[in-house]
């Protein structure tokens, strides 16, 4: 139930709720907490810079296995077999985003379709050049794969550049600490699909912390930076170019405070209100009907299986269009 | 050829059907929008014909690029020709029991249509000395497919006697054999063929001659994907089921394998994503450039290497 001033303005039963996201100001009762872990709901607090502050979720239910395989997979091919997996679908999601935008400008703005496509193009070219490429352990091959990765996005971020609206002063991509609003919506974004992917992660029984791609650094969650990888583009970036697009937020919902551009809370509001909105949505997989959600968590056991050696393979999750 | 075996129509019914109709397809992914993203096509003057969409021979597409962009005609041989004949076999005995006329003569058949094909090859030899090969080959396809039909008609006859002999035909074969549609609204040949088209149960078929130790891939249901789609943008109607009919050969012997499968949005996606692909090739005249492999049955390959040299 939450309340404020003593009114209610929101309730609803635990075992409906998947997570609770707690951003900005406010209180919780302790009598909740124990309620949301007793049905396996995580709460995760994310700061104005979409930064993941803190995570309380149920105890560990799993078995200890798979973490073990996990530790003893970074020293073999498994590591660089996952992290090329994880780049392969960001790169075929990246290319199918671009691939998107261009069709649809091609009739308003053909010489923007054209630059567009160029880059996608290009793209397309690194994914025939990474699939060809054989991983070993990922202390070995993590420098080519990042290599791939690397110069993927760089041209990724130049085709973005052709659809953001220009008062947004979308420039390049920076991490945490952006300096223009596209950039904020985008890390508030990621946030949002970490508290997510860091909840299938855990509920697949994965370390979050022991990453492929993502060098081992303290404090950092690199198995789940890993994964959320293939899921960037098409829940995080669309989403997020859309809201610009359709001017739902323009440069008007942003101020910079502490040299950072900080999005206002009305802002903040809608991108939740659609990202959040779009986890619960259903895409077709295969032969399946799931949601965003759900799919990311059975991306997780997916690793979680390979690892384990019950299954040969990990296909990363990708849309064409 | 066009008739399921007892396990397919279990498949069919248990499996693909159900799990159709819950996952169904994304409405802009149906033929019927092709005026709008995805479908519209991004070079709407440009055509090529679904065969080159769905093609995966070439790992460049560069067969799309010679044939398309530079006009140069393939290098027939064994494996076209007989894949040829395989296709006009069927066709000639299901459309002669669709059309009440009957049970034909293959050697007539042969003679006219097999016979004149090897004439025509310009690599005699070779062509010579897998003539009888070929038409045994041919002949036992034949012999199968007219025994289905014959067996089908009876079936229906007499199960339901007070049925016209129209009627009886039009549902025991209820097939639109080489089914002739146009494509031309996804930037497709306005002349497309469908090999078989089964109305009654929504399938839509495709054959394939399969080398032998050839492996049926999931790239061969991007043609029924195709087809499908150019189905819908015309009729406006849902085609959600594809079939690719393998004939291949087991120790010398004609060996006939069906993959039943839903047309989906994966299969959607991935046919939309080479549709773009190709026609972009087409449409700006790039050489996607030469495989560092090629396909050893590729119509090409001679054409490809010698502008390497």
């Amino acid at each position: 139930m939450v309340r404020e001033e003593g009114k209610v303005l929101y309730a609803e039963l635990p075992e409906n709720l998947r997570q609770v996201i707690i951003t900005g100001h406010g209180s919780i009762s302790t009598d909740a907490l124990v309620l949301l872990s007793t049905y396996g709901v995580d709460l995760i607090l994310i700061d104005w810079k979409g930064k993941v502050v803190s995570r309380l979720s149920a105890p560990e239910m799993r078995t200890v296995f798979t973490r073990r395989e996990q530790y003893i997979a970074y020293k073999d091919s498994r590591s660089g077999y996952l992290a090329k997996a994880f780049v392969l679908a960001k790169m075929k999601n990246q290319k199918a985003l671009l691939g998107t935008f261009a069709k649809n400008r091609k009739e308003t703005d053909s010489a923007a379709a054209e630059r567009i496509t160029h880059f996608k193009n290009v793209i397309e070219d690194l994914i025939t050049r990474l699939e060809a490429f054989e991983p070993a352990s990922i202390d070995t091959s993590r420098p080519s794969i990042l290599g791939f990765e690397g110069s993927a996005s760089s041209t990724y971020w130049d085709g973005i550049k052709e659809v953001v609206p220009e008062e947004l002063k979308f420039d390049e991509r920076s991490g945490r600490g952006a300096l223009d609003p596209f950039n904020s919506m985008l890390n508030y974004g990621y946030g949002v699909l970490e508290g997510e992917t860091w909840r299938a992660v855990h509920y697949a029984g994965l370390d979050p912390y022991g990453g492929f791609l993502h060098a081992d650094r303290p404090g950092k969650p690199s198995m789940v930076l890993d994964l959320m990888e293939e899921f960037r583009q098409q829940l995080v970036d669309r989403t997020v170019i859309s809201l610009a697009s359709k001017k739902v937020v323009t440069s008007k919902d942003f101020q910079i405070e502490e040299g950072f551009c900080r999005l206002s809370d009305e802002a903040r509001r809608a991108l939740l209100k659609e990202l959040l909105g779009k986890m619960e949505e259903y895409l077709a997989v295969g032969e399946e009907k799931m949601r965003w959600c759900d799919l990311i968590l059975s991306k997780s056991r997916d690793v979680a299986q390979y690892l384990r050696g019950e299954v040969n393979n990990y296909n990363g999750f990708y849309l064409r269009w | 050829m066009y008739f399921l075996n007892d396990i397919e129509r279990k498949t069919l019914l248990g499996r693909i059907l159900p799990s159709a109709r819950k996952v169904g397809v994304s409405e802009e992914l149906r033929g019927w929008n092709w005026s709008d993203s995805p479908l519209k096509p991004l070079y709407p003057d440009e055509r090529i014909p679904n065969f080159l969409v769905g093609s995966q021979y070439c790992p460049t597409a560069r067969d799309v690029f010679v044939s398309k962009v530079r006009g140069v005609r393939g290098e027939e041989n064994n494996h076209v020709r007989t894949g040829s004949l395989l296709h006009k076999a069927v066709q000639n005995v299901v459309l002669s029991y669709v059309d009440e006329v009957g049970e034909q003569s293959f050697e007539a058949w042969w003679e006219k249509e097999g016979s004149r094909t090897f004439r025509s090859s310009n690599n005699g030899q070779e062509a010579q000395a897998n003539q009888g090969w070929v038409k045994s080959f041919v002949e036992t396809i034949w012999s199968q497919t007219s025994s289905e039909c014959k067996g089908a008609l009876m079936a229906r006859r007499s199960s339901q006697p007070y049925a016209s002999e129209h009627d009886v035909h039009a549902s025991a074969l209820p097939f639109l054999v080489e089914h002739k549609v146009d494509g031309r609204l996804l930037g497709l040949s306005g002349l497309l063929s469908v090999d078989c088209y089964d109305y009654l149960h929504g399938i839509i078929f495709d054959l394939k001659y399969l080398r032998p130790r050839s492996t049926a891939e999931p790239w061969r249901r991007l043609y029924c994907a195709g087809y499908a789609i150019a189905l819908e943008s015309v009729y406006e109607i849902p085609m959600d089921l594809g079939c690719v009919v393998y004939i291949s050969q087991i120790n010398g012997q004609p060996t006939v394998s069906r993959d039943l499968f839903f047309i989906g949005d994966d299969l959607r996606g991935w046919w939309l994503e080479e549709r773009d692909k190709k026609l972009e090739i087409v449409a700006q005249k790039k050489d996607p450039g030469i495989p560092n492999r090629c396909y050893d049955t590729c119509l090409y390959t001679k054409y490809c290497l010698g502008e390497q040299k």
